[in-house]
């Protein structure tokens, strides 16, 4: 899917960017105006929070993860006392939540600025949020610690990691609804199946951007200014680890897309059918509320559902599987899942692929709960664009459409139709 | 796995035995006061063991070790090695003398890493008279880290050698390339639970291991995903394969001997990658060329010819949209070129053709005549390679070829590694017919030999000759 600035400016996600603009002018005309408190402690964390963010790693599906960047704005918001010179008893920090802000807001703006010339610019929805999210934090910590209320927890003590770890809980929960919420507006996923995988991202990397901003404003304490190098060095190395892992995420993707191009070039399917195939049947997917893990597959079932033609002899005049016999669609449907499932890691893909021929239900049988939602998609998408091709003419998808809900109660998931249907009715909007 | 040798055994016991008196003296020595971080460190120590991640190269990174480092750094080598001892506790399905071994090696590198430590000073991490960080640890701690992975390094070298047969240089480049680094990050973080210790939080210290683990995970998953995709590109391949059954596992082969090549060029790790690709992705536009043509049995027409030589193009097409196989599209559209500008698709000369494709087609041509075809049997290895040198300076990359020789005195050609027998039948696949073979130097252009066609530059099959003479069939 191709990202449009448009995109960034739509329900949620307006709202969002909206409400962090006003927090993030507020928090610096106020640092500028009030003076930066213990300058020094800040550059720190400018510069932390900016090297974090210059080596984010954009991962696909539109996510960008900078957790070095996010935890050090955390850690900042979070910070008590700071050792300081050799033999100087720890400082204790006076700032308040609109120089976390600030800070924040500086670290971000340097950290991203060189991303412009690369061109991997992270979506401004998720920066936003960052800014957010620390205002949040701050918001609740720094009341309680600068008004004197920690002064009597003992700092070696569990109660002030865990208040602390509470705190980035509740920002990371916040964190999650609002992406979640923006993700909703954005690609028509429903609400729930979103923030079900951002309470599943929250769980995995928001946790330990959560604990390392924890960890990082403890053990500032007694580590002052090494704290920062020492926690960045091995967070720097996971990030990179972690870059390789999206590279090579975004390969496979690039890799099946490519080849899924191999039975256009062979003649066995029109040109660009598996690749309208995958980008339809997503859209419906993220909008019948399939979840991250179960789009990717069902992008890699579509972008290979036609795989076995290519052990036919002869194509298929134009490709078309609709126009052949449904145990000839059967037969190509199960040579295609043996060979994705020799790869021995797409078995999902391989039984969605299997079962995109099965019809919906049949005549006097009762229905067949073991066919994949994916499959039951890809089966209509399937037929949609065997009848409509890569056309734009309006009338010839209304038309499809008409023919695909006439055969709708026994071939297609009746959902499946109407899904597609709204999606196919939204493209021809933006088309008009 | 193979019962092991006498050696090996030997081997392992003694380890295990050391390991048992390093525990032992640990305990004797062990002073009540570090009772508490062994209690707090040994569940940490557990959970970060229990979740091991395997790196592409087929290390297994534990996230354990900055538990040790930490031991280590607060309490000394008995703390360290007493906290490695508990992992006896969690098998999880090794075999006893695997997991025991393991278990005595931590013990090793923890006593190690302790002794090192120590004699670089061994400072506290926090300074107690000031409750502050002591900056002037550092080094003692990375060098430790340092130490720690080379001990294990060591001690794993004989085990992988004895048992294994997996050679001493390989091992060390996997472990030191894929690894050193995440381990001295590791260290840093084993530094940081000590700090984290000193200044009294057991909750924090054992915080860590959330972006510790987390980290691990990225690891793990990043070998996860390159497996995958190594995984689909072959069997993709396959698939592809199954339309012209000469081809059966040659593109396998093809990749497999260009990475020998690659070797001994010693080429870099990330072109060898690309490399690898390339060859397994050589032949994957014959796709665009129609089955009947593929597996025509008579002679082939002009216009039926021409569809063959568009092989490369229709491959470069595909792959186009594979960022990272940038350098690959190079070798992969000039993989049909030859020294003397005979090939396809553009004629380029020497130089001019890619170092990719010149390695290609090397490996293409080596492959394709040692390999069954139906109108022959294989050739020898002996005599592929005298072909290969015969044909070298005019079709062939004379350095290549040699390269080639070297990798194969090293590492003995074979052909039939993987018997993957296709389960894809389809009518394709089961049609046998006979044809001539694009990629084999000696095979004949069933056309016969147009020299105005080879002045046109468009046949790279056509090789010298003489060959035509001995070899050829059908003419």
């Amino acid at each position: 899917m191709t990202r449009r600035w448009s995109d960034e400016f739509t329900g949620a996600s307006a709202l969002v960017l909206f409400a962090s603009l006003l927090v993030a002018v507020a928090g610096v005309a106020a640092t500028a105006a009030a003076g930066v408190q213990q300058q020094q402690i800040a550059w720190a964390f400018v510069s932390l929070i900016a090297i974090g963010h210059l080596v984010s790693v954009n991962l696909p599906g539109g996510r960008t993860a900078a957790p070095l960047g996010a935890a050090g704005a955390l850690a900042y918001a979070l910070l008590e006392d700071f050792a300081g010179g050799r033999n100087t008893a720890p400082e204790a920090t006076t700032f308040g939540v609109w120089q976390v802000v600030a800070v924040t807001v500086a670290g971000i703006l340097i950290g991203t600025i060189p991303h412009i010339a690369f061109g991997t610019l992270p979506r401004l929805e998720t920066i936003a949020r960052r800014i957010l999210v620390t205002a949040i934090a701050a918001a609740l910590f720094r009341p309680l610690y600068t008004s004197g209320a920690l002064v009597g927890i003992d700092d070696g003590g569990w109660e002030l990691p865990a208040l602390m770890m509470a705190i980035v809980m509740v920002a990371g929960l916040v964190d999650a609804i609002l992406a979640a919420l923006a993700r909703a507006g954005r690609d028509h996923v429903p609400f729930d199946a979103a923030a079900r995988d951002e309470f599943r991202a929250l769980l995995g990397i928001g946790s330990a951007i959560g604990a390392t901003g924890v960890l990082i404003a403890l053990a500032s304490e007694v580590m002052g200014y090494w704290a920062l190098p020492v926690f960045a060095i091995p967070l720097v190395v996971a990030q990179f680890s972690f870059r390789r892992y999206a590279a090579i995420r975004a390969t496979y993707r690039q890799t099946i897309e490519s080849l899924s191009r191999v039975t256009e070039l062979g003649g066995y399917t029109e040109s660009g059918h598996s690749q309208r195939v995958a980008r339809l049947s997503l859209a419906i997917g993220a909008e019948m509320g399939m979840s991250e893990a179960q789009l990717d597959d069902l992008r890699y079932a579509a972008l290979m559902h036609d795989i076995g033609q290519l052990s036919l002899a002869e194509p298929i005049p134009g490709g078309a599987t609709i126009m052949v016999a449904p145990e000839e669609q059967r037969r190509i449907a199960t040579l295609g899942a043996e060979v994705i499932r020799q790869t021995g890691v797409l078995d999902r893909v391989a039984l969605i692929v299997e079962c995109q021929a099965e019809p919906y239900r049949r005549r006097g049988e009762p229905l067949d709960a073991g066919i994949p939602l994916a499959s039951r998609i890809i089966r209509a998408v399937n037929a949609y664009d065997d009848f409509v091709g890569g056309s734009l003419d309006s009338e010839r998808r209304m038309d499809a459409l008409e023919r695909l809900r006439g055969s709708m109660a026994f071939e297609y998931d009746p959902r499946v139709i109407e899904t597609l249907t709204r999606v196919v009715d939204r493209t021809l909007l933006l088309n008009a | 796995m193979a019962p092991l040798r006498k050696a090996a055994r030997a081997y392992i016991a003694l380890v295990l035995a050391v390991a048992v008196a390093v525990v032992y003296a640990a305990a004797a020595v062990f002073p009540p006061a570090t009772i508490r971080p062994i209690l707090v460190l040994v569940p940490i120590y557990l959970v970060a063991l229990a979740l091991p991640a395997r790196l592409a190269t087929g290390v297994v990174l534990i996230a354990n070790v900055p538990v040790l480092i930490a031991a280590y750094l607060i309490g000394g080598w008995q703390t360290a090695a007493l906290v490695a001892a508990a992992g006896i506790v969690l098998r999880r399905g090794k075999a006893w003398r695997n997991h025991a071994f393991n278990t005595a090696q931590f013990v090793l590198i923890a006593l190690v890493g302790g002794l090192v430590y120590e004699g670089l000073g061994g400072d506290p991490v926090v300074d107690l008279t000031n409750g502050r960080f002591e900056p002037s640890v550092l080094v003692p701690v990375v060098v430790s880290a340092a130490a720690v992975i080379l001990a294990n390094l060591l001690l794993m070298l004989p085990i992988l050698k004895l048992a294994e047969g997996v050679s001493g240089g390989s091992v060390w480049r996997s472990m030191v390339m894929s690894s050193a680094i995440p381990y001295l990050a590791y260290g840093l973080f084993g530094l940081l639970m000590a700090v984290l210790w000193t200044i009294g939080s057991g909750f924090a210290a054992s915080l860590i291991l959330i972006p510790l683990l987390v980290a691990r995970w990225a690891f793990g998953q990043y070998a996860e995903q390159r497996e995958s995709y190594e995984a689909t590109i072959r069997s993709l391949v396959q698939a592809v394969e199954t339309k012209d059954h000469y081809t059966r596992g040659h593109s396998e082969r093809v990749s497999r001997a260009s990475v020998m090549i690659a070797r001994v060029l010693r080429m870099r790790d990330d072109r060898v990658d690309a490399l690898r690709y390339a060859g397994i992705l050589h032949d994957i536009g014959k796709l665009g060329v129609p089955t009947r043509i593929l597996q025509k049995d008579t002679m082939l027409d002009d216009t039926e010819f021409a569809a063959i030589q568009r092989h490369p193009e229709f491959a470069t097409e595909i792959v186009r949209g594979i960022g990272f196989l940038k350098e690959a599209h190079a070798g992969i559209l000039h993989h049909h070129e030859r020294l003397d500008g005979l090939g396809y698709p553009l004629g380029l000369k020497g130089a001019d053709i890619p170092e990719f494709a010149r390695i290609i087609a090397v490996a293409d041509a080596f492959d394709s005549m040692t390999s069954t075809r139906s109108y022959r049997g294989a050739r020898t290895v002996g005599e592929a390679l005298a072909e290969l040198r015969r044909c070298q300076g005019t079709q062939f990359d004379a350095a290549l070829v040699e390269s080639l020789i070297v990798a194969l005195e090293r590492e003995p050609w074979q052909a039939t590694q993987e018997a993957t027998p296709s389960t894809v039948d389809g009518p394709a696949a089961s049609r046998v017919g006979e044809g001539f073979d694009h990629d084999d130097p000696t095979s004949l252009h069933p056309r016969g030999h147009d020299p105005e066609v080879a002045a046109s530059a468009v046949l790279a099959e056509v090789a010298e000759e003489v060959a035509l003479r001995t070899i050829g069939e059908g003419s």
